[in-house]
């Protein structure tokens, strides 16, 4: 019981951080991220047992997150929230033409379709290989990378596009 | 490898190190800024997904899942003790069924049962007055008129599901039990009765049964005509 108890607590201090990113990005919403973060760890909890290796822990905890995360748009069918129309949450002023960038990648970030924004938050946030990711998501390896190189491209090509926009007002 | 693809892998992974991968790049300077650019995009991309977690998030996941905990184990205590419950309910209809427990038809053998079980609990002194007596037994049509002996218990009883009254009087040789018991107890009374400590009589009255006990080395007979003399009953 008390080894159980210190292996759950030293889950729950490596990964809560990285797991509530992750939740942050499917539902844009900072208090429903925290909710899929706690459901997910006391479903990690009560089934514990089952993670044999510790070295899967972080894409076994993912796993519980997005089935959680599933459960939650069937529970609440008629909430469903077309991703076009969202906007993300950003807090702070923008100042810096750094800081700028970075919220104007947010946004991208937060427009881009499930698909390809998916594999990315698992690379980028989780640091996940393809074969990682493709065993996470249920695909395969192809259509993993093939994702990764379309997220990236529309986030590139949505940031030059603004850039020249604003190269353009300047000039 | 082709430009086109080097580049689509690079998209995919800005941090593939794969050996075909290094080679283009240290052959082209060219794909090697393209990767070295793409890494820093990926920094920036990195840098926007960054969200701060509410404060004490671990200590807040930890304390749900013990208050979780918690309510899991006295859920499991309920119910534990719902089919305890229900074995013991059980048990009883069977012993019931089977006639293992005891039961009496005859007011005399249920008296001295009663009364050895309620032993223990009628108290050392004698503290109860007899208007206290009396306003109990008005109820079964009686009224004690004299004092007989200092009353050591007082008090309504279950008689084999029937209220009746139990009286306990302190006698010079020990104490003396009485049960006044309403007539459609459905018990059937025998006049003298007895166990090998204890004997009795029962008076019949207009609404109730009288079942007076003491032990052997008392007179039950005297404390009949005593408590006759004392209590004037009803007349239908």
């Amino acid at each position: 019981m008390k080894a159980k108890q210190l292996k759950y607590e030293a889950l729950v201090r490596a990964y809560s951080t990285d797991l509530y990113r992750y939740a942050y990005w499917l539902c844009h919403d900072g208090s429903i991220a925290e909710d899929l973060v706690q459901e997910t760890f006391l479903r990690a909890w009560r089934s514990l047992e089952s993670l044999k290796d510790q070295n899967a822990a972080k894409s076994w905890l993912i796993t519980i997150l997005r089935r959680e995360n599933a459960r939650r748009f069937e529970r609440k069918q008629f909430d469903l929230v077309d991703i076009d129309d969202h906007q993300v949450e950003d807090s702070g002023s923008v100042g810096s033409e750094q800081e700028m960038e970075n919220h104007l990648l947010r946004r991208q970030i937060g427009q881009l379709q499930e698909e390809y924004r998916e594999p990315l938050l698992l690379q980028v946030i989780g640091g996940f290989s393809g074969d990682e990711i493709s065993s996470i998501l249920g695909l395969n390896r192809n259509t993993v990378m093939t994702r990764l190189f379309r997220a990236r491209n529309q986030l590139k090509e949505a940031l030059e596009s603004t850039n020249q926009f604003k190269g353009a007002e300047n000039g | 490898m082709d430009e086109l693809n080097f580049r689509r892998r690079i998209y995919a992974d800005p941090n593939d190190s794969a050996s075909d991968i290094n080679k283009a790049c240290q052959e082209d300077k060219q794909l090697a800024k393209f990767r070295a650019d793409m890494q820093d995009f990926d920094k920036q991309i990195a840098a926007a997904m960054e969200v701060t977690p509410p404060e004490n998030l671990s200590e807040r996941i930890l304390l749900g899942q013990t208050i979780d905990f918690q309510r899991k184990q006295k859920q499991k205590h309920r119910v534990h003790l719902a089919i305890a419950a229900s074995v013991a309910f059980i048990v009883g209809i069977v012993f019931q069924m089977n006639g293992v427990s005891p039961r009496y038809d005859n007011l005399s053998d249920h008296a001295l049962a009663h009364m050895i079980s309620e032993v223990d609990h009628i108290p050392g002194t004698a503290t109860y007055t007899r208007e206290q007596l009396n306003s109990k037994l008005v109820h079964f049509g009686g009224e004690m008129a004299n004092d007989v002996a200092p009353i050591k218990f007082a008090n309504f009883c279950d008689f084999n599901g029937t209220t009746s009254l139990h009286l306990v009087f302190q006698g010079e040789n020990g104490d003396v039990t009485v049960f006044v018991v309403p007539s459609d107890s459905g018990l059937k009374a025998s006049d003298r009765f007895s166990d090998m400590q204890y004997h009795g009589q029962t008076v019949e009255t207009q609404k109730a049964s009288m079942v007076i006990i003491t032990d052997k080395k008392q007179s039950v007979n005297n404390w009949t005509e005593k408590l006759n003399k004392a209590i004037k009953w009803q007349k239908a």
